[in-house]
């Protein structure tokens, strides 16, 4: 017999999620599920929209990086109706992933994740509140970052929250000069702020991992879209995956992904999981994100980046331990500032020609970004007058999802659960590992059969799951 | 002593979540005005008993029932904050939709948790066959309209919150808050505004000065009310409606069909290539189109 003990839900992640422990008589947990608590079924509600819309609509998905389904959906339905946009459009279109990247990244460091390690001991509050009350400074400086962020993204975009200007064959508008100067400025004021964030984040990391060595470290197959020569690119790209071996599995364009991408259905879960077919269901199961790109990207394309890349390497090698997502972000942070200032400074970005007329038809399309969590991916099939037929949605954290589930599996097996709790520092280990991932449920949920994080410990086989 | 706010978040995606974050200094001197007693960015789990709870998101499922009850009996004042919450939201396209076609589409097989029924051991809350905004459930006392919510306007009401006064939006049309000229449609004499109906993609060129109803281009303004900032049209994007209607007495959808009947050749035929998801994207929940379809619906119990 065992019985499933409910934990509280998991804050500060993006989203509805609490994990549930099976415990067995010895009191000992056995397993662990990341249960996802929303649903809202996004895919079938995009059936009968029509094909330019998806921007506008999908964006709807997430709160935390509409940016990057905007920008998903808009590249998918270029392809779907065969659109060549401008070059201004697609550096305007880059800029604006790059922009999504400075608020996100700068909110997970500092306000969602970093209270677990940024904080003293004597701390109030492991939380934003306690951010405020014990290092004001950090939190005047996630401030600092996101609006900065958040303002490139409401100029280009035309609004913050949900951005709405990039159409099938283009942009809506071109940027001004003078805005484009201004911006420039903006980004510039920002790089310092984002240096900091980043030797904060070798020094967390090298003290997490030194405190939990060994933690959700097994090497696993990694994916990410990178520009031509593995160079780190958020917009554009080629698909490479890694093995775990940190050899070459697969190179594809995002627009064969279903002949690269499986899911597989695990004989102890309804979850599907998203797998490289080059490898197998078996092993296939793959990791994306900061990690993930900075493994597999040769380069960062900025000077700054890229010697705080070469740092982690040295100091970690080809590591694969999750809590090494927290320093890979913010050398992401460094470098998406770097490639907006080198961006900015380019006077052609401020070319009239954004956009090309494009006719309605039908066909498919898919395309790829790199959302600040790892790849995203759109899909849209669509009838002669453009109204779509059928859309696939695969987000980051799904890709991550069986990593995640790992991670909280590994921090809780064999523990023991008193009182309906586990121990603090139990508890911690396995927020820890949930929250290196970032994890964004808003995202997760527009497809909630994949989501309901199943996790099996190895170990003795527990009947009743 | 400083009242006490929570904030949740039922069916939506965090975005009014950031768009509080988006007040980036006023955050801080809002988060010193108050005592910030619950929210996701915090770890309290709970709900105490507190002076205002902000609500985002719609409900979907059983839990977000459970949990917008909840919040409403902890709460002096209650704020839904944002589409979803005052009108249902993007999710409430659903509604149209029989619950299991949407289910076999996310799960295939229809091998997903919510197929068995296993009693406690069921992990994901059931879904509740319709989409709901937070007043078709409990009373609500202060609306924020928007997708999402211009954090502005989220200021002046949460200090309106705290202080116990009143906040109420804008209740004019978008068209009044949008710069864009008009020519043939104020001219009784004109007939039909444009030629057809097109997509902002379609377009030779995009005049940024003009009406985009004049351009051929289905806007939700002329029957969305104002608040927004009119961002959307700024940036040459038709208003897609998440404001909502200026008085919720209306028919968002219909009464845009009426409206293009007049000004554009065949416009309300072409406007049904996606009725729904033009004229009721952010609002369907809260018409009664649901129910024509069999499928109840309507905006309050």
């Amino acid at each position: 017999m065992s019985e499933t003990l409910r934990l509280p839900a998991i804050t500060r992640i993006e989203g509805h999620g609490r994990v549930s422990l099976v415990v067995g008589d010895d009191g000992r947990v056995t397993d662990a599920r990341f249960n996802v608590l929303e649903f809202r079924g996004f895919e079938k509600l995009l059936e009968g929209r029509m094909i330019w819309e998806m921007p506008l609509v999908t964006s709807r998905i997430c709160g935390i990086c509409p940016v990057s389904h905007h920008l998903a959906a808009v590249k998918a339905a270029d392809a779907l109706l065969g659109a060549e946009i401008p070059p201004a459009a697609k550096v305007l279109r880059e800029l604006l992933q790059l922009a999504g990247f400075v608020h996100d990244h700068a909110l997970h460091f500092f306000l969602l994740a970093g209270p677990d390690f940024l904080l003293g001991r004597d701390a109030p509050s492991r939380d934003l509140l306690g951010v405020l009350e014990a290092r004001p400074d950090l939190a005047r400086r996630a401030i600092a970052l996101r609006k900065a962020g958040q303002h490139v993204v409401e100029v280009l975009g035309g609004q913050p929250g949900h951005p709405v200007t990039a159409i099938p064959g283009g942009m809506s508008r071109p940027l001004a000069d003078d805005a484009r100067v201004e911006l420039l400025a903006t980004v510039r004021d920002a790089i310092l702020g984002a240096a900091e964030a980043e030797t904060l984040s070798r020094e967390a990391t090298l003290r997490l991992l030194a405190e939990h060595p060994g933690f959700a470290s097994a090497p696993t197959p990694l994916l990410a879209q990178v520009a031509a020569g593995r160079a780190f690119d958020v917009y554009d790209g080629t698909i490479v995956a890694l093995a775990a071996d940190g050899s070459v599995a697969d190179g594809f364009p995002a627009s064969d992904y279903a002949a690269h991408i499986g899911e597989s259905t695990l004989p102890w879960t309804y979850a599907k999981a998203p797998y490289l077919k080059a490898i197998g269901v078996e092993d296939g199961s793959y990791r994306v994100g900061p990690l993930a790109r900075l493994r597999i990207a040769g380069s960062m394309r900025g000077d700054r980046a890229d010697r705080a890349a070469a740092a982690f390497r040295s100091e970690l090698g080809d590591t694969s331990a999750a809590l090494a997502y927290h320093w890979a972000r913010m050398i992401e942070l460094v470098a998406v500032l770097e490639r907006m200032e080198a961006l900015l400074a380019d006077a052609a970005t401020s070319n009239a020609e954004v956009r090309v007329k494009v006719e309605r038809r039908g066909g498919s399309g898919s395309a790829a970004v790199e959302a600040p969590r790892g790849t995203l991916i759109h899909h849209y099939e669509a009838d002669d007058v453009g109204r779509v037929t059928r859309a696939d949605i695969i987000v980051a954290t799904t890709q991550n999802s069986v990593a995640i589930g790992r991670a909280a599996a590994e921090a809780v097996a064999g523990e023991r659960v008193v009182d309906g709790e586990l121990e603090d520092a139990v508890r911690l280990r396995m927020e820890l590992g949930i929250r290196a991932y970032d994890p964004c449920l808003s995202c997760a949920t527009h497809e909630v059969g994949r989501m309901p994080f199943s996790v099996e410990v190895i170990g003795p086989c527990v009947e009743g799951r | 002593m400083k009242p006490k706010l929570a904030t949740v978040v039922l069916g939506g995606c965090t975005g009014c979540h950031l768009s509080l974050l988006d007040l980036h200094e006023r955050l801080v001197d809002l988060l010193g005005a108050v005592d910030l007693v619950r929210s996701p960015l915090t770890d309290a789990e709970e709900i105490p008993p507190c002076d205002i709870v902000v609500v985002e998101g719609a409900v979907g499922t059983v839990l977000d029932e459970e949990t917008v009850r909840d919040a409403r009996a902890k709460a002096e004042t209650l704020v839904a904050m944002g589409a979803c919450a005052t009108l249902g939201g993007v999710g409430g396209l659903r509604n149209v939709l029989d619950t299991a076609d949407v289910l076999a589409r996310a799960y295939g097989d229809g091998r997903g948790p919510l197929a068995s029924d296993e009693g406690a051991d069921r992990a994901i809350p059931a879904l509740n066959p319709l989409v709901r905004p937070v007043s078709a459930v409990v009373d609500v006392d202060v609306e924020v309209p928007g997708c999402s919510p211009l954090p502005d306007m989220l200021f002046d009401a949460l200090v309106a919150a705290v202080e116990g006064r009143p906040f109420e939006a804008p209740r004019r049309t978008l068209c009044a808050q949008c710069g864009r000229r008009h020519e043939s449609m104020l001219q009784h004499d004109s007939g039909f505004v444009a030629d057809a109906v097109y997509g902002v993609m379609e377009l030779d060129a995009i005049d940024p000065d003009l009406c985009l109803l004049e351009q051929g281009v289905i806007c939700m303004g002329p029957v969305t009310r104002e608040g927004c900032g009119a961002r959307c049209t700024e940036a040459n994007i038709p208003c897609r409606g998440c404001m909502g209607p200026g008085r919720k007495e209306f028919e968002q959808g219909a009464k845009m069909v009426d409206t293009l009947a007049a000004i554009l050749p065949a416009g309300a035929i072409m406007f049904l290539d996606d009725l729904i998801g033009t004229g009721y994207r952010f609002g369907l929940p809260s018409s009664v189109l649901p129910a024509s379809v069999g499928r109840g619906g309507g905006g309050d119990e």
